[in-house]
Protein backbone atom coordinates (compact mmCIF):
# COMPACT_ATOMS: atom_id res chain seq x y z
CA UNK A 1 0.00 0.00 0.00
CA UNK A 2 3.14 2.15 0.48
CA UNK A 3 5.26 3.84 -2.19
CA UNK A 4 7.17 0.46 -3.65
CA UNK A 5 10.69 0.09 -3.37
CA UNK A 6 12.71 2.27 -5.93
CA UNK A 7 13.10 -0.14 -8.70
CA UNK A 8 13.25 2.41 -11.68
CA UNK A 9 9.83 2.93 -12.75
CA UNK A 10 10.32 3.24 -16.47
CA UNK A 11 7.97 0.55 -18.01
CA UNK A 12 4.66 1.84 -19.36
CA UNK A 13 1.72 -0.31 -20.45
CA UNK A 14 1.87 -2.54 -23.55
CA UNK A 15 -1.57 -2.47 -24.36
CA UNK A 16 -1.23 1.05 -26.11
CA UNK A 17 1.69 -0.37 -28.34
CA UNK A 18 0.13 -3.42 -29.32
CA UNK A 19 -3.54 -1.65 -30.21
CA UNK A 20 -1.06 0.83 -32.54
CA UNK A 21 0.40 -2.41 -34.14
CA UNK A 22 -3.01 -3.68 -34.95
CA UNK A 23 -4.32 -0.83 -36.73
CA UNK A 24 -0.68 -1.17 -38.47
CA UNK A 25 -1.09 -4.17 -39.73
CA UNK A 26 -4.89 -3.90 -40.52
CA UNK A 27 -3.49 -0.85 -42.92
CA UNK A 28 -0.95 -3.30 -44.35
CA UNK A 29 -3.59 -6.14 -45.07
CA UNK A 30 -6.38 -3.64 -46.65
CA UNK A 31 -3.74 -1.99 -48.96
CA UNK A 32 -1.74 -5.38 -49.71
CA UNK A 33 -5.30 -7.32 -50.36
CA UNK A 34 -8.33 -5.06 -51.00
CA UNK A 35 -10.50 -7.55 -51.85
CA UNK A 36 -10.62 -9.19 -47.90
CA UNK A 37 -13.01 -6.13 -47.32
CA UNK A 38 -11.03 -5.62 -43.59
CA UNK A 39 -12.29 -1.99 -43.34
CA UNK A 40 -16.04 -3.73 -43.09
CA UNK A 41 -14.74 -5.84 -40.28
CA UNK A 42 -12.94 -2.70 -38.57
CA UNK A 43 -15.98 -0.46 -39.28
CA UNK A 44 -18.24 -3.11 -37.70
CA UNK A 45 -16.24 -4.17 -34.85
CA UNK A 46 -13.98 -1.46 -33.77
CA UNK A 47 -15.92 -0.44 -30.52
CA UNK A 48 -14.89 -3.93 -29.11
CA UNK A 49 -11.37 -2.91 -29.66
CA UNK A 50 -12.16 -0.15 -27.19
CA UNK A 51 -13.46 -2.55 -24.52
CA UNK A 52 -10.80 -4.72 -24.87
CA UNK A 53 -8.08 -2.35 -24.91
CA UNK A 54 -9.87 -1.07 -21.42
CA UNK A 55 -10.56 -4.53 -20.13
CA UNK A 56 -6.63 -5.07 -20.71
CA UNK A 57 -5.53 -1.97 -19.05
CA UNK A 58 -7.58 -2.99 -16.11
CA UNK A 59 -6.28 -6.41 -15.85
CA UNK A 60 -2.95 -4.80 -16.18
CA UNK A 61 -3.21 -2.35 -13.71
CA UNK A 62 -4.53 -5.22 -11.46
CA UNK A 63 -1.49 -7.67 -12.12
CA UNK A 64 0.64 -4.93 -11.40
CA UNK A 65 -0.95 -3.79 -8.00
CA UNK A 66 -0.75 -7.61 -7.13
CA UNK A 67 2.79 -7.82 -7.72
CA UNK A 68 3.19 -4.12 -6.56
CA UNK A 69 5.48 -3.78 -9.95
CA UNK A 70 5.69 0.13 -10.93
CA UNK A 71 3.04 1.08 -13.97
CA UNK A 72 1.96 4.32 -15.69
CA UNK A 73 -1.09 5.94 -13.93
CA UNK A 74 -3.91 6.27 -16.17
CA UNK A 75 -3.87 7.10 -19.81
CA UNK A 76 -0.82 8.44 -21.43
CA UNK A 77 -1.79 11.93 -23.67
CA UNK A 78 -0.56 9.56 -26.70
CA UNK A 79 -2.78 7.13 -25.81
CA UNK A 80 -6.10 9.45 -25.29
CA UNK A 81 -4.79 10.83 -28.79
CA UNK A 82 -5.05 6.72 -30.37
CA UNK A 83 -8.61 6.40 -28.59
CA UNK A 84 -9.79 8.97 -29.75
CA UNK A 85 -8.51 8.62 -33.51
CA UNK A 86 -10.12 5.51 -33.53
CA UNK A 87 -13.60 6.20 -32.41
CA UNK A 88 -13.29 9.72 -35.34
CA UNK A 89 -12.37 6.69 -37.73
CA UNK A 90 -14.61 4.21 -36.65
CA UNK A 91 -17.62 6.22 -36.68
CA UNK A 92 -16.51 7.90 -39.79
CA UNK A 93 -16.42 4.68 -41.27
CA UNK A 94 -19.97 3.33 -39.83
CA UNK A 95 -21.42 6.47 -41.07
CA UNK A 96 -20.03 6.12 -44.63
CA UNK A 97 -21.95 2.30 -44.52
CA UNK A 98 -25.44 3.66 -43.61
CA UNK A 99 -25.58 6.82 -45.64
CA UNK A 100 -23.83 6.26 -48.81
CA UNK A 101 -23.63 8.54 -51.42
CA UNK A 102 -23.34 11.74 -49.16
CA UNK A 103 -19.69 11.27 -48.97
CA UNK A 104 -18.55 10.13 -52.86
CA UNK A 105 -16.75 10.33 -54.88
CA UNK A 106 -13.34 9.19 -52.77
CA UNK A 107 -10.87 6.83 -54.17
CA UNK A 108 -8.90 5.04 -51.67
CA UNK A 109 -7.82 1.64 -52.13
CA UNK A 110 -9.74 -0.86 -50.65
CA UNK A 111 -12.92 1.17 -48.76
CA UNK A 112 -15.32 -0.65 -51.40
CA UNK A 113 -17.92 1.68 -49.91
CA UNK A 114 -16.93 4.60 -51.47
CA UNK A 115 -16.65 5.35 -55.16
CA UNK A 116 -19.35 6.56 -56.89
CA UNK A 117 -23.24 6.17 -57.29
CA UNK A 118 -24.50 5.35 -61.05
CA UNK A 119 -28.26 4.65 -61.65
CA UNK A 120 -30.44 2.83 -63.75
CA UNK A 121 -33.86 2.34 -64.36
CA UNK A 122 -35.71 -0.78 -63.45
CA UNK A 123 -38.76 -1.61 -65.91
CA UNK A 124 -40.51 -5.71 -66.26
CA UNK A 125 -43.76 -6.52 -66.52
CA UNK A 126 -46.14 -9.74 -67.16
CA UNK A 127 -49.82 -10.87 -67.00
CA UNK A 128 -50.47 -13.13 -64.30
CA UNK A 129 -53.74 -14.68 -62.52
CA UNK A 130 -55.17 -12.48 -60.05
CA UNK A 131 -55.00 -14.47 -57.29
CA UNK A 132 -51.27 -15.84 -57.66
CA UNK A 133 -48.69 -15.54 -55.57
CA UNK A 134 -45.72 -13.26 -55.74
CA UNK A 135 -42.59 -12.95 -53.60
CA UNK A 136 -40.09 -10.17 -54.25
CA UNK A 137 -36.77 -10.76 -52.87
CA UNK A 138 -34.48 -7.52 -52.88
CA UNK A 139 -31.52 -8.06 -50.50
CA UNK A 140 -30.99 -3.94 -50.74
CA UNK A 141 -33.58 -0.92 -51.13
CA UNK A 142 -36.67 0.11 -51.11
CA UNK A 143 -40.05 -1.72 -51.84
CA UNK A 144 -43.25 -0.34 -52.63
CA UNK A 145 -46.62 -2.52 -53.52
CA UNK A 146 -49.70 -1.08 -54.48
CA UNK A 147 -52.74 -3.45 -55.68
CA UNK A 148 -54.46 -2.43 -58.35
CA UNK A 149 -57.65 -3.60 -60.41
CA UNK A 150 -55.23 -5.51 -63.23
CA UNK A 151 -54.08 -8.64 -63.89
CA UNK A 152 -50.62 -7.55 -64.37
CA UNK A 153 -47.66 -7.41 -62.39
CA UNK A 154 -45.93 -4.17 -63.22
CA UNK A 155 -42.13 -3.12 -61.37
CA UNK A 156 -40.95 0.18 -62.52
CA UNK A 157 -37.71 1.75 -60.17
CA UNK A 158 -34.35 2.76 -60.18
CA UNK A 159 -31.10 0.63 -59.00
CA UNK A 160 -28.16 2.39 -57.79
CA UNK A 161 -24.52 0.49 -58.47
CA UNK A 162 -21.53 1.99 -56.31
CA UNK A 163 -18.70 1.23 -58.17
CA UNK A 164 -14.96 3.32 -59.24
CA UNK A 165 -16.09 3.93 -62.92
CA UNK A 166 -19.35 3.42 -65.40
CA UNK A 167 -18.17 0.47 -67.41
CA UNK A 168 -17.37 -1.50 -63.95
CA UNK A 169 -21.70 -0.07 -62.97
CA UNK A 170 -22.68 -0.91 -66.39
CA UNK A 171 -21.43 -4.25 -66.11
CA UNK A 172 -22.99 -4.77 -62.56
CA UNK A 173 -26.05 -3.61 -64.01
CA UNK A 174 -26.33 -6.19 -66.63
CA UNK A 175 -25.38 -8.98 -64.66
CA UNK A 176 -28.32 -7.72 -62.43
CA UNK A 177 -31.37 -7.34 -64.33
CA UNK A 178 -34.69 -7.61 -62.23
CA UNK A 179 -36.63 -10.93 -63.23
CA UNK A 180 -40.09 -12.62 -62.93
CA UNK A 181 -39.59 -15.69 -62.80
CA UNK A 182 -42.67 -18.08 -63.09
CA UNK A 183 -43.21 -21.78 -60.83
CA UNK A 184 -46.73 -23.03 -60.66
CA UNK A 185 -48.54 -20.16 -59.65
CA UNK A 186 -45.99 -18.21 -57.51
CA UNK A 187 -44.46 -15.60 -59.31
CA UNK A 188 -40.73 -14.60 -57.93
CA UNK A 189 -39.24 -11.36 -58.29
CA UNK A 190 -35.42 -11.30 -58.32
CA UNK A 191 -33.44 -8.72 -58.03
CA UNK A 192 -30.57 -10.75 -58.03
CA UNK A 193 -27.56 -8.38 -56.02
CA UNK A 194 -26.01 -11.20 -55.10
CA UNK A 195 -24.81 -12.24 -58.77
CA UNK A 196 -22.09 -9.02 -57.99
CA UNK A 197 -19.64 -9.30 -55.78
CA UNK A 198 -16.03 -7.49 -55.36
CA UNK A 199 -16.61 -3.65 -54.41
CA UNK A 200 -19.07 -2.35 -56.25
CA UNK A 201 -22.67 -2.55 -53.94
CA UNK A 202 -26.18 -2.73 -55.75
CA UNK A 203 -29.30 -0.88 -53.98
CA UNK A 204 -32.49 -1.26 -55.73
CA UNK A 205 -35.67 0.59 -54.95
CA UNK A 206 -38.93 -1.42 -56.94
CA UNK A 207 -42.49 0.29 -57.40
CA UNK A 208 -44.33 -2.83 -57.98
CA UNK A 209 -47.87 -2.71 -58.90
CA UNK A 210 -49.52 -6.07 -58.89
CA UNK A 211 -53.51 -7.18 -59.12
CA UNK A 212 -55.37 -7.01 -55.89
CA UNK A 213 -56.17 -10.20 -54.96
CA UNK A 214 -52.23 -11.74 -54.78
CA UNK A 215 -50.68 -13.32 -51.88
CA UNK A 216 -47.61 -11.68 -51.14
CA UNK A 217 -44.47 -12.36 -49.75
CA UNK A 218 -41.42 -9.79 -49.29
CA UNK A 219 -37.78 -10.43 -48.50
CA UNK A 220 -34.86 -8.22 -47.92
CA UNK A 221 -31.77 -7.43 -46.01
CA UNK A 222 -32.04 -3.97 -45.65
CA UNK A 223 -34.58 -1.79 -46.72
CA UNK A 224 -38.34 -0.46 -46.16
CA UNK A 225 -41.58 -2.32 -47.21
CA UNK A 226 -44.46 -0.47 -47.99
CA UNK A 227 -48.21 -2.20 -49.59
CA UNK A 228 -50.78 -0.76 -49.83
CA UNK A 229 -54.62 -2.11 -50.87
CA UNK A 230 -53.71 -5.72 -51.52
CA UNK A 231 -56.56 -8.47 -50.97
CA UNK A 232 -54.25 -11.48 -50.31
CA UNK A 233 -52.22 -12.42 -47.42
CA UNK A 234 -48.82 -10.19 -46.91
CA UNK A 235 -45.56 -11.86 -45.52
CA UNK A 236 -42.87 -9.60 -44.67
CA UNK A 237 -39.50 -11.09 -43.93
CA UNK A 238 -36.40 -8.67 -43.49
CA UNK A 239 -33.02 -8.24 -41.16
CA UNK A 240 -33.68 -4.18 -41.20
CA UNK A 241 -36.71 -3.13 -42.79
CA UNK A 242 -39.41 -0.10 -41.96
CA UNK A 243 -42.50 -1.66 -43.12
CA UNK A 244 -46.02 0.07 -43.44
CA UNK A 245 -48.84 -1.83 -44.63
CA UNK A 246 -52.42 -0.09 -45.50
CA UNK A 247 -55.37 -1.46 -46.31
CA UNK A 248 -54.70 -5.16 -46.30
CA UNK A 249 -57.61 -7.73 -46.43
CA UNK A 250 -56.34 -11.01 -45.01
CA UNK A 251 -53.49 -11.85 -42.39
CA UNK A 252 -50.48 -10.02 -41.96
CA UNK A 253 -47.01 -11.59 -40.91
CA UNK A 254 -44.24 -9.49 -40.54
CA UNK A 255 -41.13 -11.27 -39.09
CA UNK A 256 -37.78 -8.92 -38.33
CA UNK A 257 -34.29 -8.63 -36.83
CA UNK A 258 -33.72 -5.10 -36.19
CA UNK A 259 -36.42 -1.82 -37.98
CA UNK A 260 -37.35 1.59 -37.04
CA UNK A 261 -41.46 1.36 -37.61
CA UNK A 262 -43.63 -1.65 -38.07
CA UNK A 263 -46.67 -0.15 -39.09
CA UNK A 264 -50.53 -1.44 -40.11
CA UNK A 265 -53.30 0.11 -40.89
CA UNK A 266 -56.96 -0.79 -42.02
CA UNK A 267 -55.92 -4.24 -42.23
CA UNK A 268 -59.55 -7.08 -41.99
CA UNK A 269 -57.17 -9.83 -40.80
CA UNK A 270 -55.00 -10.89 -38.20
CA UNK A 271 -51.37 -9.21 -37.04
CA UNK A 272 -48.80 -11.15 -36.43
CA UNK A 273 -45.45 -9.27 -35.26
CA UNK A 274 -42.54 -10.77 -34.04
CA UNK A 275 -38.59 -9.97 -34.12
CA UNK A 276 -36.74 -6.63 -33.33
CA UNK A 277 -37.66 -3.09 -33.20
CA UNK A 278 -38.29 0.45 -32.24
CA UNK A 279 -41.76 1.55 -32.90
CA UNK A 280 -44.77 -0.10 -33.72
CA UNK A 281 -48.22 1.71 -34.64
CA UNK A 282 -50.93 -0.38 -35.17
CA UNK A 283 -54.50 1.41 -36.51
CA UNK A 284 -58.11 -0.11 -37.44
CA UNK A 285 -57.29 -4.05 -37.31
CA UNK A 286 -59.92 -6.13 -37.50
CA UNK A 287 -58.25 -9.92 -36.74
CA UNK A 288 -55.77 -10.38 -33.58
CA UNK A 289 -52.71 -8.13 -32.80
CA UNK A 290 -49.37 -10.64 -31.75
CA UNK A 291 -46.56 -9.13 -31.00
CA UNK A 292 -43.52 -11.19 -30.21
CA UNK A 293 -40.12 -9.64 -29.14
CA UNK A 294 -38.34 -6.80 -27.84
CA UNK A 295 -39.89 -3.32 -29.45
CA UNK A 296 -37.94 -0.94 -27.63
CA UNK A 297 -39.90 2.33 -28.67
CA UNK A 298 -43.53 3.48 -28.61
CA UNK A 299 -46.25 0.68 -29.39
CA UNK A 300 -49.47 2.56 -30.59
CA UNK A 301 -52.37 0.62 -30.94
CA UNK A 302 -55.54 1.82 -31.37
CA UNK A 303 -59.04 0.32 -32.38
CA UNK A 304 -58.75 -3.70 -32.38
CA UNK A 305 -61.69 -5.34 -32.79
CA UNK A 306 -59.83 -8.77 -31.27
CA UNK A 307 -57.35 -9.69 -28.49
CA UNK A 308 -54.33 -7.84 -28.31
CA UNK A 309 -50.99 -9.72 -26.98
CA UNK A 310 -47.67 -8.75 -26.50
CA UNK A 311 -44.97 -10.84 -25.48
CA UNK A 312 -41.39 -9.83 -24.65
CA UNK A 313 -38.99 -10.64 -21.66
CA UNK A 314 -39.70 -7.60 -19.75
CA UNK A 315 -43.37 -7.20 -20.62
CA UNK A 316 -46.56 -9.91 -20.53
CA UNK A 317 -49.76 -7.92 -21.68
CA UNK A 318 -52.92 -9.34 -22.74
CA UNK A 319 -55.65 -7.30 -24.07
CA UNK A 320 -59.61 -8.53 -25.22
CA UNK A 321 -60.21 -5.74 -27.34
CA UNK A 322 -59.25 -2.36 -27.74
CA UNK A 323 -61.68 0.10 -29.04
CA UNK A 324 -59.83 3.05 -27.50
CA UNK A 325 -56.12 3.75 -27.71
CA UNK A 326 -53.82 1.82 -25.90
CA UNK A 327 -49.80 3.04 -26.01
CA UNK A 328 -46.59 1.80 -23.91
CA UNK A 329 -42.84 1.83 -24.25
CA UNK A 330 -40.29 0.52 -22.17
CA UNK A 331 -41.28 2.54 -18.69
CA UNK A 332 -44.99 3.13 -19.17
CA UNK A 333 -48.31 1.76 -20.68
CA UNK A 334 -51.75 4.08 -20.97
CA UNK A 335 -54.74 2.65 -21.97
CA UNK A 336 -58.18 4.33 -22.74
CA UNK A 337 -61.25 2.53 -23.11
CA UNK A 338 -60.33 -1.25 -23.35
CA UNK A 339 -61.67 -4.63 -22.78
CA UNK A 340 -61.10 -7.05 -20.63
CA UNK A 341 -59.60 -9.46 -19.51
CA UNK A 342 -56.66 -6.92 -19.10
CA UNK A 343 -53.88 -9.01 -18.28
CA UNK A 344 -50.53 -7.20 -17.56
CA UNK A 345 -47.32 -8.99 -16.30
CA UNK A 346 -44.30 -6.40 -16.40
CA UNK A 347 -40.76 -6.11 -15.14
CA UNK A 348 -41.21 -2.10 -14.71
CA UNK A 349 -43.90 -0.01 -15.98
CA UNK A 350 -46.56 2.94 -15.16
CA UNK A 351 -49.43 2.02 -15.72
CA UNK A 352 -52.41 4.10 -16.51
CA UNK A 353 -55.66 2.69 -17.41
CA UNK A 354 -58.92 4.76 -18.03
CA UNK A 355 -62.43 3.92 -19.04
CA UNK A 356 -61.73 0.57 -18.97
CA UNK A 357 -64.40 -2.73 -18.68
CA UNK A 358 -64.59 -5.68 -17.17
CA UNK A 359 -61.71 -7.99 -15.46
CA UNK A 360 -58.48 -6.62 -14.92
CA UNK A 361 -55.00 -7.93 -13.27
CA UNK A 362 -52.04 -5.84 -13.37
CA UNK A 363 -49.01 -7.20 -11.80
CA UNK A 364 -45.53 -4.91 -12.16
CA UNK A 365 -42.00 -4.85 -9.98
CA UNK A 366 -41.71 -1.28 -10.37
CA UNK A 367 -43.96 1.16 -11.11
CA UNK A 368 -47.65 3.22 -10.18
CA UNK A 369 -50.59 1.80 -11.03
CA UNK A 370 -53.97 4.24 -11.47
CA UNK A 371 -56.83 2.65 -12.41
CA UNK A 372 -59.75 5.86 -13.17
CA UNK A 373 -63.45 5.26 -14.23
CA UNK A 374 -65.68 7.99 -14.70
CA UNK A 375 -68.63 7.16 -16.74
CA UNK A 376 -68.06 3.62 -16.81
CA UNK A 377 -69.22 1.48 -13.96
CA UNK A 378 -67.36 -1.24 -12.52
CA UNK A 379 -67.85 -4.21 -14.60
CA UNK A 380 -65.36 -6.43 -13.61
CA UNK A 381 -62.54 -7.71 -10.53
CA UNK A 382 -60.07 -5.75 -10.20
CA UNK A 383 -56.89 -7.06 -9.38
CA UNK A 384 -53.38 -4.73 -9.09
CA UNK A 385 -50.14 -5.26 -7.25
CA UNK A 386 -46.98 -3.75 -7.26
CA UNK A 387 -43.84 -4.48 -5.48
CA UNK A 388 -42.44 -0.95 -5.27
CA UNK A 389 -45.03 2.05 -6.26
CA UNK A 390 -48.22 3.47 -5.43
CA UNK A 391 -51.45 2.29 -6.49
CA UNK A 392 -54.96 4.72 -6.73
CA UNK A 393 -58.56 3.29 -7.76
CA UNK A 394 -60.49 6.16 -9.37
CA UNK A 395 -63.96 5.47 -9.23
CA UNK A 396 -67.45 7.06 -9.81
CA UNK A 397 -69.12 8.34 -6.74
CA UNK A 398 -72.02 5.39 -6.67
CA UNK A 399 -69.68 2.66 -7.74
CA UNK A 400 -69.92 -0.58 -5.22
CA UNK A 401 -67.41 -2.64 -4.90
CA UNK A 402 -65.80 -5.03 -1.90
CA UNK A 403 -62.07 -3.43 -1.26
CA UNK A 404 -59.21 -5.10 -0.18
CA UNK A 405 -55.93 -2.98 -0.07
CA UNK A 406 -52.91 -3.18 1.74
CA UNK A 407 -49.40 -1.71 1.69
CA UNK A 408 -46.29 -3.27 3.28
CA UNK A 409 -44.78 0.12 3.78
CA UNK A 410 -46.71 3.44 3.53
CA UNK A 411 -50.28 4.64 4.13
CA UNK A 412 -53.91 4.22 2.52
CA UNK A 413 -56.28 7.09 1.96
CA UNK A 414 -60.27 6.31 1.44
CA UNK A 415 -62.81 8.80 -0.27
CA UNK A 416 -65.42 6.17 -0.12
CA UNK A 417 -66.48 6.78 3.23
CA UNK A 418 -67.54 4.55 6.78
CA UNK A 419 -68.38 1.19 4.65
CA UNK A 420 -64.48 0.93 3.90
CA UNK A 421 -62.35 0.73 6.95
CA UNK A 422 -58.41 2.12 7.19
CA UNK A 423 -56.01 0.82 10.00
CA UNK A 424 -52.48 0.83 9.92
CA UNK A 425 -50.26 -2.34 10.46
CA UNK A 426 -46.42 -2.27 11.43
CA UNK A 427 -44.87 0.22 8.75
CA UNK A 428 -48.10 -0.20 6.34
CA UNK A 429 -51.63 0.05 6.19
CA UNK A 430 -54.93 -2.35 4.92
CA UNK A 431 -58.41 -1.13 3.77
CA UNK A 432 -61.35 -3.09 4.10
CA UNK A 433 -64.91 -3.13 3.44
CA UNK A 434 -67.47 -1.48 0.81
CA UNK A 435 -70.49 -3.27 -0.58
CA UNK A 436 -70.81 -7.27 0.19
CA UNK A 437 -70.73 -9.58 -2.77
CA UNK A 438 -70.20 -6.43 -5.31
CA UNK A 439 -67.24 -6.68 -7.60
CA UNK A 440 -64.05 -7.45 -5.76
CA UNK A 441 -60.76 -4.95 -5.95
CA UNK A 442 -58.14 -6.08 -4.20
CA UNK A 443 -55.19 -3.45 -4.66
CA UNK A 444 -51.71 -4.14 -2.98
CA UNK A 445 -48.52 -2.77 -2.39
CA UNK A 446 -44.66 -3.72 -1.05
CA UNK A 447 -43.98 -0.16 -1.13
CA UNK A 448 -46.14 3.11 -1.53
CA UNK A 449 -49.26 4.50 -1.22
CA UNK A 450 -52.81 3.06 -1.63
CA UNK A 451 -55.86 5.21 -2.47
CA UNK A 452 -59.53 5.25 -3.61
CA UNK A 453 -60.75 8.26 -5.07
CA UNK A 454 -64.46 9.37 -6.10
CA UNK A 455 -64.33 10.54 -9.56
CA UNK A 456 -65.83 13.85 -10.81
CA UNK B 1 4.83 8.63 -19.31
CA UNK B 2 5.33 6.07 -16.91
CA UNK B 3 4.56 7.12 -12.94
CA UNK B 4 5.41 5.43 -10.10
CA UNK B 5 2.47 3.43 -8.76
CA UNK B 6 1.25 4.27 -5.48
CA UNK B 7 -1.68 2.35 -4.02
CA UNK B 8 -3.57 5.01 -2.39
CA UNK B 9 -6.90 5.91 -2.85
CA UNK B 10 -6.26 9.09 -5.19
CA UNK B 11 -4.06 6.95 -7.38
CA UNK B 12 -6.03 3.79 -7.82
CA UNK B 13 -9.34 6.03 -8.92
CA UNK B 14 -6.90 7.73 -10.94
CA UNK B 15 -5.27 5.04 -12.56
CA UNK B 16 -8.36 3.37 -13.59
CA UNK B 17 -10.22 6.09 -15.16
CA UNK B 18 -8.61 5.58 -17.98
CA UNK B 19 -9.19 2.11 -18.45
CA UNK B 20 -13.11 2.38 -17.50
CA UNK B 21 -13.67 5.40 -19.55
CA UNK B 22 -12.16 3.53 -22.63
CA UNK B 23 -14.66 0.47 -22.02
CA UNK B 24 -17.50 2.92 -21.96
CA UNK B 25 -16.72 4.25 -24.57
CA UNK B 26 -16.53 1.32 -26.41
CA UNK B 27 -19.93 0.16 -24.94
CA UNK B 28 -21.54 3.32 -25.89
CA UNK B 29 -20.08 2.77 -29.87
CA UNK B 30 -21.46 -0.90 -29.61
CA UNK B 31 -25.04 0.40 -28.56
CA UNK B 32 -25.05 2.69 -31.49
CA UNK B 33 -23.95 0.28 -34.13
CA UNK B 34 -26.53 -2.17 -32.43
CA UNK B 35 -29.27 0.81 -33.32
CA UNK B 36 -30.92 1.15 -30.30
CA UNK B 37 -29.32 4.40 -29.01
CA UNK B 38 -27.29 6.69 -31.06
CA UNK B 39 -23.87 8.33 -29.43
CA UNK B 40 -25.51 11.86 -30.08
CA UNK B 41 -28.12 10.59 -27.32
CA UNK B 42 -25.90 8.89 -25.41
CA UNK B 43 -22.30 10.78 -24.90
CA UNK B 44 -23.16 12.35 -21.86
CA UNK B 45 -22.56 9.30 -20.20
CA UNK B 46 -18.91 9.67 -20.78
CA UNK B 47 -19.33 12.99 -18.85
CA UNK B 48 -20.80 11.90 -15.64
CA UNK B 49 -18.19 8.88 -15.61
CA UNK B 50 -15.52 11.67 -16.02
CA UNK B 51 -17.22 13.86 -13.17
CA UNK B 52 -17.31 10.96 -11.10
CA UNK B 53 -14.47 9.48 -11.38
CA UNK B 54 -13.25 13.10 -10.52
CA UNK B 55 -15.52 13.58 -7.83
CA UNK B 56 -14.39 10.19 -6.23
CA UNK B 57 -10.54 11.01 -6.57
CA UNK B 58 -11.34 14.48 -4.65
CA UNK B 59 -13.13 12.50 -1.87
CA UNK B 60 -10.70 9.86 -1.39
CA UNK B 61 -7.61 10.31 0.69
CA UNK B 62 -4.57 10.40 -0.77
CA UNK B 63 -0.79 9.49 0.51
CA UNK B 64 1.99 9.83 -0.38
CA UNK B 65 1.22 13.56 -0.70
CA UNK B 66 1.80 14.03 -4.29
Amino acid sequence: MTTPNPIPARRGSLVGPLVLLLLGVLFLVSNLRPDLSVWRLFSRYWPFLLIFWGGARLLEYILARFTSRPIARGLSGGEVFLAVAICLLGSGFGFFERREGRWGPFRVRGLEMLGENYDFPVQASRKIPPNATVVINNLQGNVRVVGADEAELKITGQKSIRAFDRSSAEQADKSTVVEIIEQGTTFHVRTNQDRVSGDRKVSTDLIVTVPKGVSLGLEGRLGDFDVKDVAGPVDVNSQNAGVRLTNIAKNVRVSLRRSDIVSARAVKGNVDISGRGRDVELEDIAGTVNIDGGFSGSIKIQNVAKPVRYNSTQTDLHVEKVPGKLEMDLGSLTATEVVGPFRLNAQSKDVRLEEFSKEVEISTRRGDIQLRLTKTPLSGAIHAESSSGNIRLEAPAGARFQLQATTGNGRVENEFGESIQSRTQGHGAEMKGGTVGATPVHLSTKRGTVVVRKGS
Amino acid sequence: MAHSFCGCGRCTVGAITGPLMLIAAGVLFAVDQAGSYSIRQTWPVLLILYGVSKALAAIVPAHGGR
